[in-house]
């Protein structure tokens, strides 16, 4: 991946092996950085991660190469479906058993396959929410949330194996803990109160007494929050949870989530392939393809950083070409099988110094006739200006102006996302409704647009 | 009557607890696991359910009588080989009903309950066991009645002795032979009715399954 180029230093450690966990200076400095606040002003890149994991898995013919680091904030697993994203997640939370691999949180060794460490998924201290969110159907909302209160989860049993206790005592204790439902169970560690509370901090009060198959999707989105928050995780994984959910209820649901990160701190690895979640909700994001790993990112660079391909491909949004570069007296020009754009020579220094294989401009001055290179750009949605159906254009926008038909509209309440065709390409615009009158964009309508030459990324 | 009534019920009180446990490991193993062998494992299992009764007897009558050990535990031709009889019989209908519901378990409600600090036997416990619990009563009520009229492999292993192994199928036969329609008909009666409630609550409990499960 292309780096930013101001001086930034790597978001992604780049020598995993190498990084001891032993040391104790490091040790140190690392539970330090645990313990910070969450309130705390983020940094770039905070000192030492909670949670580091190198892990290879294969499963049939698919190969997952885990590398993650993750800080205290919110982490985006971002990629399209069948990447190995959902399967990271299950990897982390000991569902899955890589072949080789080495996961650690905090200054918990959970997995090391050379040791022959693996801590089962209940000894992890991970909380998740699942995809469809697997809420116990014999149980009501509040038994569902106090379900992980309260568990005895000893912190030797944590590091080390678990200590040899005589047969007979093991037996009765397995014999308690199975019977005690968690209605039964004896009100001392205060289970009730504190799953009371977490459904009271997520607006689910009056509905402790439902069952969940009495609760519409997304308060039992809410309950499953509470239930994985409940038990005071040390990481939680959240696997595209808002997925089915309609609009309104997914972005207050994202609010939400994020403030309880805040409050808590407890650290978040988010997966979603929606570009929406993670500009909303995440504070670095992480990109996988193919059971790829391509490194990580703070999410406020998204759109600012000349991203490689694969990024670009994983982000899976927005208009991306295919073409040809061409420097020619006019400036330079990027044609490609349907139309040409200006860009600027800005953006185009501004991008990659062109690789060998891409082939580069001969720069010579003497011959700036027909110099080309093979090339392809970008425009995110929002950067696309579209122009008002009766209004004259705006001299500024004459550059690249196009006109096409809207294959699709969709109204997302004060934004409107369209798809518009050219001649056999698709764009993909976003834009304010506000300024525009009522139903002028509507599908198969015909429409104006101008791309900026600035805003065009050359990759 | 009374002492065929009274033999068939002391088998049901000790198969009944055994099918429902074999029933139920059985089931979960075969629904959770893979191991080499399953499918020997399984059709094995379900042979009793096509096998003629009195093939399965034969079988049961040599492997008791000609084995070494068992041989000489004396089984042949009393209550435990009656009992050996009802379970060969109804297990295959006991491990059914458990697999089906352990198989209709999401394993991602089990993996939230492990994420949620749950050891494999408490998830099976508090988790699984609940959840599956109505197609395993289902099996378990299938279970029951089959073993209750068990004929066949009694007849061949333990024999019809009245008072001793004589149990209420082999009764009515016994009667019949008799020419004692009467008390042919009392026990036949007897039977059909707790036949008919094992098919109901079957029938209650799977109509209530696709309702959200308390």
């Amino acid at each position: 991946m292309n780096l930013p180029a101001d001086g930034t230093p790597s978001v992604l450690p780049l020598e995993p092996e190498t990084r001891a966990f032993s040391e104790p200076e490091e040790m140190a400095s690392r539970i330090e950085g645990a313990m910070s606040t969450p309130g705390e002003e983020r940094q770039d890149t905070p000192p030492f991660p909670t949670l580091t994991a190198r892990a290879f898995l294969r499963k049939g013919t698919f190969q997952l190469n885990a590398e993650l680091d993750l800080y205290r904030e919110v982490t985006v697993l971002f990629g399209p479906s069948g990447a190995g994203k959902s399967l990271t997640l299950r990897l982390l939370a000991g569902f899955e058993h890589p072949e080789r691999g080495r996961i650690v949180l905090d200054d918990t060794v959970l997995l090391d396959t050379e040791n022959h460490v693996c801590v089962p998924p209940g000894k992890r201290r991970i909380g998740m929410v699942f995809q469809d969110l697997a809420l116990f159907p014999h149980l009501t909302v509040l038994e569902n949330v106090a379900y992980g209160i309260g568990r005895e989860r000893s912190e030797n049993a944590r590091t080390a194996p678990v200590p040899a206790k005589p047969f007979r005592k093991y037996f009765f204790e397995t014999a308690r803990e199975i019977f005690s439902r968690p209605g039964k169970k004896p009100p001392r560690h205060g289970e009730w109160e504190q799953a009371r509370l977490w459904l009271s901090r997520l607006g689910m009060a009056h509905f402790e007494e439902r069952f969940p198959s009495e609760l519409s999707g997304g308060q039992q989105q809410r309950v499953a929050l509470a239930r994985a928050l409940a038990p005071e995780p040390d990481l939680l994984l959240l696997d595209e949870p808002f997925s089915a959910l309609d609009g309104p209820v997914r972005r207050n649901l994202r609010r939400e989530l994020r403030k309880l990160q805040r409050e808590s701190g407890v650290p978040m690895l988010y997966v979603t392939h929606s570009v929406e979640d993670v500009c909303a909700l995440g504070d670095r994001m992480t990109f996988v393809t193919e059971g790829r790993f391509a490194g990580a990112l703070p999410v406020e660079k998204l759109w600012g950083t000349p991203l490689s391909e694969l990024h670009w491909k994983a982000l899976g949004w927005g208009t991306f070409l295919r073409g040809e570069l061409r420097l020619s007296s006019e400036g330079p020009r990027f044609s490609w099988e349907d139309g040409i754009l200006q860009i600027t020579s800005e953006r185009l220094l501004a991008a990659s110094p062109c690789d060998e294989e891409r082939g580069s401009f001969h720069s010579s001055p003497g011959k700036n006739r027909k110099m080309s290179r093979a090339a392809a750009v970008f425009v995110a949605p929002q950067d696309i200006k579209l122009i008002h159906p009766d209004a004259p254009v705006d001299p500024f926008l004459e550059t690249n102006l196009f006109k096409g038909h809207i294959v699709e509209a969709i109204h997302l309440g004060g934004i409107l996302r369209l798809t518009v065709e050219t001649a056999g390409t698709q764009w993909q615009i976003e834009c304010a409704t506000a300024n525009f009158p009522q139903n002028s964009f509507e599908e198969g309508a015909i429409c104006r647009f101008a791309v900026p030459p600035q805003n065009i990324a050359v990759l | 009557m009374v002492s065929a009534l009274r033999l068939s019920l002391q088998i049901l009180a000790v198969v009944l607890p055994l099918l429902f446990l074999a029933g139920t490991a059985l089931g979960w193993l075969l629904s959770r696991k893979h191991f080499p062998g399953k499918r020997l494992v399984t059709f094995l299992l379900h042979l009793p359910l096509v096998l003629p009764p009195t093939v399965m007897g034969l079988y049961l009558l040599f492997l008791l009588g000609q084995t070494p050990l068992l041989r000489e535990m004396k089984l042949l031709f009393t209550l435990p080989a009656a009992m050996l009889a009802a379970f060969t019989a109804a297990l295959p209908l006991a491990v059914t009903g458990a697999r089906t519901g352990f198989a209709g378990v999401p394993q991602n409600l089990e993996n939230a309950a492990r994420s949620l600090g749950d050891g494999e036997w408490r998830v099976f416990f508090r988790i699984s066991l609940p959840l599956a619990r109505r197609s395993l009563f289902a099996g378990m009520a299938l279970a029951a009645a089959r073993a209750l009229g068990e004929f066949g492999i009694t007849l061949m292993i333990a024999g019809n002795m009245p008072g001793r192994t004589q149990t209420l199928p082999l009764y009515i036969y016994g009667r019949v032979e008799m020419m004692d329609f009467s008390g042919a008909h009392a026990a036949a009666l007897l039977l059909v009715f707790v036949a008919s409630v094992c098919l109901l609550t079957v029938h209650r409990l799977e109509e209530g399954r696709h309702e959200p499960s308390r």
